[in-house]
């Protein structure tokens, strides 16, 4: 009874507004209360975040990700990819398609790629003849496109959790990134096709394509262009270590953007630092004081015990692949992604190795689910930052998203039941 | 007088945003410079890593503590979409008092913790106490703490301020 009473006033207390941490951080005292596990266990917990190795890229790849948002580096490879792929049927549409999860992949899904590369890519669309429902629809889907790319934020916070939760095999966060590829990528074409056909009557200016001004559109970016081959060669090749690329990347975007570039002043950089540590710190907060609300839900056996109810209704590892689809997305539309990952996985963690489902596999299912979350009405993110940006009412951005989402939702089954696109290069 | 608070206020707005960057920019020099002494001259501080990871929780924490500054704190906030202001006013007022409370006493037992690892010793790195990388945690929790009460009275008062909550 009296448990009864707690767990609904934490939940009262989460529906009111208060912050999730402090959500979180009533959880586990209590719970810690309740098991007569003295309180200081929270600290103790807390103070665990130092065992983990990877969080270093956290600050890191958060800071780098808000200075490239802050400088020009958006319109640079906007025109990189408009110049180079300008000339083919819906090019401007498969343009902003590529640009956006580019973008997105360094920025995190914040929301920030809707009003930094939207904002240039919408009026471009309607000046290109494209139609303006088509054109809301595809900088709304944008938006958080790219998230499964490497180093996408909640990517890398999904690698961290799971790490702490030690369940099922093992796995680095490179194998994580190279898994993310194929079906980050799966989506982006997908989108593209939709967006060919749809617009394949749209005459082209053929002469727009000019070996010149290609050539210069690669010239103005050749600073930024070494990021991402660098990212991607240190991933793959393994010669430095994934912390290491973060402060290289770190410092390498620094100085870019203040000395070369000289797009941010040095008042803005302390404004870029202070909101990105802000971003960091809250993360940072949450992941802490979960960390002592998972080894409580563990030492209980909650996940376990969960395990057995579902496997007595639940047979086969499909359905529970639908269901927990079904579960993701609907959480995906109503909660922060941040939010999702350290409450969700160290529960369905346990469970989706139970069924057989490889770590990395239910990493990158999440996010993709988490991905469409974001366009999922009423309440996903992507849709009220782009009513809010374009000034467009909400029910319109609904309607004139659906389509792509759709699209994403056929991509979601494909990842969810073929494996092989996730983890084929195990 | 409320120009002098302003000033305090303002100072110790400055006195964050200094300790922020310059965590920030040690660590991004540290970690640098930990590459290249690895790299080129297959040396580097054998405590190096440790340090990197308390930073990074210093460096968590202080941004926790300025993000409480901002009221950037990551909200589920479901509810304020179905009810009217004033109601939300009320739960907001109450979810941030309920919120004041709760790190004050994880803030305590934070201390606690703390104040036993100091007699226990026991080094961190280097030379440096394992208690003083640990106290940061209930510093965190008591300035988010004040932060919280402030942030309830502030909307008590004068509810026009401060309720932007995005």
């Amino acid at each position: 009874m009296m448990t009864l009473f707690v767990i609904v006033a934490i939940m009262l207390l989460a529906l009111s507004g208060a912050p999730l941490f402090a959500v979180i951080l009533a959880s586990s005292m209590m719970g810690f209360y309740f098991s007569g596990i003295d309180l200081s266990v929270i600290a103790i917990e807390m103070y665990r975040l130092t065992d983990t190795p990877l969080l270093v890229a956290l600050p890191l790849f958060t800071f780098a990700g808000y200075l490239l948002s802050e400088g020009k580096s958006s319109q640079r490879l906007l025109n990189i990819t408009d110049q180079w792929l300008h000339w083919m049927p819906g090019g401007l549409a498969v343009v902003a398609l590529f640009s956006s999860a580019i973008f997105t992949a360094f920025t995190g899904a914040s929301g920030v790629t809707i009003v930094a590369l939207g904002a240039l890519l919408y009026p471009a669309l309607l000046k290109g003849g494209y139609d303006e429902k088509f054109s809301l629809g595809l900088v709304t889907t944008s938006g958080s496109l790219g998230l499964l790319f490497a180093p996408s934020l909640p990517l890398i916070l999904y690698g961290i959790i799971t790490q702490q939760v030690e369940v099922g095999e093992r796995f680095t966060m490179e194998q994580l990134f190279i898994a993310g590829i194929l079906p980050g990528l799966l989506m982006v074409i997908a989108l593209s096709v939709f967006s060919y056909w749809k617009n394949k009557d749209i005459v082209q200016d053929k002469a727009s394509f000019g070996w010149v001004k290609a050539k210069q559109a690669l010239w103005d970016a050749k600073w930024e262009i070494p990021l991402p081959v660098f990212i991607l060669l240190g991933i793959y090749g393994g010669v430095v270590t994934l912390t290491e690329i973060a402060a290289i990347t770190a410092l390498y975007v620094l100085i870019m953007e203040v000395f070369i570039h000289k797009e941010i002043k040095y008042h803005q950089v302390v404004k870029v630092i202070t909101d990105s540590m802000t971003m960091t710190g809250s993360i940072l907060l949450i992941l802490g004081v979960s960390l002592a609300l998972t080894n409580l839900l563990v030492d209980a056996e909650i996940p376990s015990k969960l395990f057995e109810i579902i496997q007595t209704n639940i047979h086969s590892k499909y359905t529970f692949l639908f269901l927990l689809n079904m579960l993701l997305l609907l959480l995906g539309a109503i909660l922060d992604i941040f939010a999702a990952l350290v409450i969700v996985v160290p529960i369905i963690l346990p469970l989706a190795v139970g069924f057989g489902i490889h770590p990395i596999h239910l990493g990158i299912i999440f996010l993709a689910n988490m991905q469409i979350g974001y366009l999922t009405p009423p309440i996903g993110m992507n849709l009220f930052i782009a009513s809010y940006r374009f000034g467009q009412p909400i029910t319109k951005i609904y309607k004139d998203t659906l389509p792509f989402m759709l699209i994403l939702l056929i991509v979601l089954a494909l990842i969810t039941y073929i494996p092989e696109l996730s983890l084929g290069f195990l | 007088m409320v120009s002098s608070i302003n000033k305090v206020t303002l100072l110790l707005n400055r006195l964050e945003q200094f300790v922020l960057v310059f965590l920030l920019m040690v660590l991004i020099g540290f970690s640098f410079s930990q590459i290249v002494m690895r790299n080129l001259f297959e040396s580097g501080f054998l405590w190096g890593e440790q340090f990197i990871r308390i930073l990074v929780l210093w460096l968590g924490l202080l941004g926790a503590i300025y993000a409480g500054r901002e009221n950037k704190h990551i909200r589920i906030d479901l509810a304020s979409h179905y009810f009217s202001d004033a109601f939300n006013r009320i739960a907001m007022i109450i979810a941030n008092l309920v919120t004041a409370v709760i790190c004050a006493v994880a803030g305590y037992y934070s201390l606690m913790f703390v104040n036993d690892e100091y007699h226990e010793g026991g080094l961190a790195f280097a030379n440096i106490p394992v208690w003083i990388t640990e106290a940061i945690i209930p510093f965190a929790f008591a300035l988010l703490s004040l932060r919280f009460i402030l942030y309830s009275l502030q909307q008590l008062f004068n509810p026009n301020t401060g309720t932007e909550v995005s």
